[in-house]
């Protein structure tokens, strides 16, 4: 019984932890496709 | 001094996760009441201390904010605010999942406990008044008044146990006579805590990184915009 109290811990303070390093990369990709688009659109006008 | 890699950063946090991984489930020994569920406490524990470090930035950046307005002041603020919601999180998680096998019950309201949730409340509201206050420079002066104001529950969340009686148990490091555990569960605690210091810093590191890139984006729009115009 405390053993799966105990790996319902862990287990959700890595997913919590993954899902927020996941969260920043997407975000820092999005900014990079944003930058890539502005740059083209620059050069294309 | 040379800057430290962030992929080194994320390798070295990495390392340091597994061998507290291992500490806790093969070297740290069982406790005596409560049995393997304890071992929570290694990561419970290091998640709170570091949510309180994670306000306690947030109330530094917001005071250097107010009294130079530097940018990284504020990202420093804005950065530990996000990246202490995860760990504050990881608290309001594991503390019941320990809760319920020792106490009987999920949760109680007692001074702990309910600081605690204050305290995450408190990254949330900081979150949402910067995301939704689009007036330029008053969402900042905002976040920063209440994240001075905010420490007041960072205070008050660590004495707790010290000041009340509480559901929660009294400190076991630097609680007074009657505290403490066995040192191999304490150099288990120390390593476990050291690992999610680092995760700190390399979140901190990703988030501050990401926050420059968003203004320099931003910045560049607005040049652009007004060549064009």
């Amino acid at each position: 019984m405390g053993n799966n109290f105990l790996f319902a811990a862990y287990a959700l303070v890595w997913i919590i932890f993954m899902v927020y390093a996941w969260n920043i990369s997407r975000r820092m990709t999005q900014l990079r496709k944003d930058l890539e688009e502005l740059k083209r659109n620059r050069q294309s006008t | 001094m040379k800057k430290f890699p962030p992929t080194l950063h994320l390798l070295v946090t990495l390392v340091w996760m597994v061998v507290s991984l291992y500490m806790i489930f093969l070297y740290a020994p069982q406790e005596a009441t409560m049995g393997e569920v304890q071992r929570i406490f290694y990561q419970h524990v290091p998640a709170g201390l570091t949510s309180f470090i994670a306000y306690f930035v947030v109330f530094l950046g917001s005071v250097i904010y107010l009294w130079k307005r530097t940018k990284f002041a504020d990202d420093l603020a804005y950065a530990a605010a996000e990246v202490g919601l995860v760990f504050c999180t990881c608290v309001l998680v594991t503390g019941p999942l320990w809760a319920k096998p020792a106490w009987g019950i999920w949760w109680t309201w007692d001074a702990r406990l309910t600081s605690t949730f204050v305290l995450w409340l408190l990254f949330i509201a900081y979150l949402m008044l910067r995301t939704h206050l689009i007036n330029p420079g008053r969402a900042e002066v905002l976040g920063a008044v209440m994240g001075i104001i905010g420490f007041v529950d960072v205070i008050v969340d660590y004495m707790a146990i010290r000041w009340w009686r509480t559901q929660h148990p009294q400190p076991v490091f630097m609680g007074g006579s009657g505290s403490g555990i066995d040192p191999k569960m304490k150099l288990t605690f120390l390593v476990s805590w050291g690992a999610f210091l680092c995760l700190f810093w390399y979140l901190m590191r990703q988030r501050m990184a990401l926050l420059g890139a968003q203004r320099e984006l931003g910045w560049l729009r607005r040049q652009l915009a007004r060549r064009d115009s």
